[in-house]
């Protein structure tokens, strides 16, 4: 059946409609897309904002590390992997702003660049956004991020700025429409993450690292 | 002779004695049902949102054609394929012909209820394919050829014992004196395994929350992370979805994604909501080198074009099975087809046919409480009602049933006479019922009275209480 005759169907289907304008107003909503009514949870700002973000990952439970500037970041991760994985690899993708932090202050670390086919315990990434009415991460994909360290590592840490977190959902993908390149409208995978991977499948009992990682861990800087 | 409505009875009554089942459902108002109403109680907008995402879907619905069409531009500009397939042999013959030229032997499966829909394992199975079902409660069904037994929870009817029986039965590369102390444990097993196939899948094959006209992307929306390796790693991609996934854009994507996990598991996320568009981009490590999206219609421009639009605004959360007294009684399978539930009442005769499926809208209180939850306000109960008049219509179900809504009609035409039979009636039943004021058998009752007492009317018509109401007399 050929693509003319499924889409024939569809038009008939909407033939009793009404309106000559319906292209039009399709058209409309894709060039200008609409602002719906923004939950009150969804308009935190500053502060507020990066509270909620927190608390609310933590309530997955995320485990959530402060540092005041990205100098301190490499000494956070370090002692998470000291905490969490000892003697393991940290991998990561080629993200310039994670490969500019000051490495040498945490010269025991280990530390690899992710190749294809690969399966770290502890990936490292940097979120492009973070939304502070759910405690999620918005995860750009690409060559500086690459979207399997999302998911196939035993934990996950991710780094994120404190001016990157917003109040909304809309915010967070607007964000990582900036972050795709020019020829696409958004980044191959972007990754909306709101906890560990998690499953309930078996006799209703929460119990976190399905497939995905285990623990996600959340270094905000600044 | 076995019909539709003789193996659902069958079925249900099957489902009442299964006690496993019984236990698993018990837990329906207190799991599902209560983690929604603590979501919603910490989004005080939400049911102005219901509101909103209604409004989104009809939108969208009433401009699907240039939605379709819209996406199909912006998918293939990110570098998919999209293929368009009328009916479930040509959605399978699609996805077949895909596997088949990538030389598939091992195809990764996320959750997919469209996939369901068209029966696409057996139609790769048939073709030396072996296919896994990666999401956990799927594997469980699939161990044993079952169907899901809910949309978003397929595995609902089992116990933990069920499981650990399951892998036990079908792991049996693995020491059979392994000791299951706990479900983590059980999820370690099947993690390790289904690492394996992960990596080593040579098309991987996901369903799609919903599909977004304005860039072209597939959403899935999950908490496992089985999904997103199903999408990541193979380099073979293919998407199986439906014209009812379309949505203009993210914007209008957000509202439904506020809605759709609070309504499904009463989260305010799932761990993972990602959106994935197009292929691998030059320079990238990882990606699939293809991505196809198949896009199905089975009956659903029928429906658009008929009063049963408003069911293709489901999202496919699940929550009319999670409130429905009939669902928590008998549970998904006595349904008997793909879907379940309210949702499977309202959907399943545009789909599979009235002659097979609409008995199963005569499986319904009409209490409503599945429109009550639903986040884009169908009016499941109205829908439900019009299959039942096209099933009158059609001139099925038993000869007695058609007999008795025949004389109840006449009956109900005439006003006069009805009172009086009711007044005579009523008052009969109500001497009948006697001290305990109800029956532990009346005839034609049986299917009632074998599991429960009968109420006996009180000996008045509500039309008799309804006037003397009028009149002001004291009770």
């Amino acid at each position: 059946m050929s693509r003319d005759t499924f889409m024939a169907r569809i038009k008939l289907a909407l033939s009793a409609e009404p309106g000559d304008g319906r292209k039009a107003v399709a058209l409309a909503r894709l060039k200008s897309p609409p602002q719906h009514p923004l939950p009150i949870r969804a308009q935190a700002a500053g502060n507020d904002a990066v509270a909620t973000f927190a608390g609310h990952l933590e309530a997955q439970g995320a485990l959530i590390e402060r540092v005041a500037t990205p100098a301190g970041v490499p000494m956070a991760i370090a002692a998470l992997m000291t905490k969490l994985h000892p003697g393991t690899t940290l991998v990561a993708g080629a993200d310039p702003w994670l490969k500019a932090l000051p490495w040498d202050t945490v010269p025991q670390l280990s530390q690899a660049a992710w190749r294809d086919g690969e399966i770290p315990v502890v990936g490292l990434s940097r979120a492009s956004a973070g939304i502070a009415e759910t405690g999620t991460l918005v995860m750009a994909s690409g060559v500086d991020n690459p979207a399997s360290l999302y998911y196939l590592p035993e934990t996950h840490i991710v780094v994120i700025e404190k001016a990157k977190i917003s109040g909304s959902m809309e915010a967070g993908m607007d964000a990582a429409r900036q972050r795709s390149p020019a020829k696409f409208k958004l980044p191959r995978t972007l990754g909306l993450i709101s906890g560990a991977s998690r499953t309930a499948d078996v006799g209703g009992k929460l119990v976190r690292g399905a497939h995905g990682p285990k623990t996600l861990a959340v270094i905000i800087v600044g | 002779m076995s019909t539709p409505i003789t193996l659902f009875k069958g079925r249900a009554t099957n489902a009442l004695a299964n006690t496993g089942l019984q236990s698993a459902l018990a837990e329906l108002p207190t799991g599902l049902a209560a983690n929604r109403a603590r979501a919603k109680a910490g989004l005080p907008e939400f049911e102005d949102l219901r509101e909103t995402a209604r409004d989104i879907k009809d939108h969208t619905l009433a401009h699907l054609d240039h939605y379709l069409e819209a996406f199909e531009k912006s998918a293939t500009e990110a570098g998919s394929k999209v293929h368009w397939a009328t009916t479930p042999d040509e959605a399978r013959a699609t996805i077949l012909a895909i596997c088949q030229k990538a030389g598939a032997r091992l195809v990764t499966k996320g959750k997919s209820m469209v996939s369901e829909e068209i029966g696409l394992n057996h139609c790769l199975e048939a073709a030396g394919m072996n296919v896994v079902e990666t999401d956990l409660g799927e594997y469980l069904i699939q161990l044993k050829d079952e169907a899901p037994s809910h949309i978003i929870a397929p595995a609902i009817h089992l116990t933990v014992a069920d499981v650990e029986k399951r892998f036990r039965e079908a792991h049996t590369h693995l020491a059979a004196d392994r000791v299951f102390h706990e479900p983590a444990d059980l999820v370690a097993e099947a993690r390790q395994i289904m690492r394996q196939k992960f990596l080593s899948a040579d098309v991987g094959i996901t369903g799609a929350n919903f599909l977004i006209a304005e860039t072209g992307s597939s959403i899935i929306v999950t908490n496992e992370g089985n999904g997103d390796l199903t999408q990541l790693l193979p380099k073979v991609h293919i998407v199986i979805s439906a014209i009812d996934k379309i949505l203009p854009t993210l914007a209008d994507a957000a509202t439904l994604l506020r809605l759709l996990p609070r309504s499904a598991t009463g989260q305010d996320a799932t761990s993972y909501v990602t959106f994935t568009t197009g292929p691998r981009r030059p320079g990238e490590a990882e990606g699939p080198e293809a991505v196809h999206i198949v896009i199905l219609d089975n009956g659903r421009s029928e429906m658009l074009a008929s009063k049963m639009r408003p069911i293709l605004r489901c999202i496919r959360c699940g929550a009319c099975m999670n409130h429905c007294p009939v669902y928590g009684a008998v549970g998904g399978h006595a349904y008997g087809t793909v879907y379940p539930g309210p949702i499977g009442a309202a959907l399943m005769p545009g789909l599979a046919g009235v002659a097979e499926t609409a008995h199963l809208a005569g499986a319904s209180t009409f209490c409503g409480a599945c429109a009550d939850v639903c986040p884009v306000k169908i009016p499941l109960p109205d829908l439900m009602r019009h299959w039942r008049e096209a099933e009158f219509e059609a001139r099925q179900g038993s000869a007695l049933q058609r007999l008795s809504l025949a004389a109840w009609a006449a009956l109900a035409r005439r006003p006069r006479l009805y009172h009086s039979v009711m007044r005579i009636g009523v008052a009969m039943l109500g001497a009948l019922g006697g001290k305990r004021r109800a029956f532990r058998w009346l005839p034609g009752a049986g299917g009632w009275t074998k599991h429960r007492d009968l109420a006996a009317p009180q000996g008045r018509t509500f039309q008799q209480l309804w006037q003397e109401h009028k009149r002001g007399v004291p009770r």
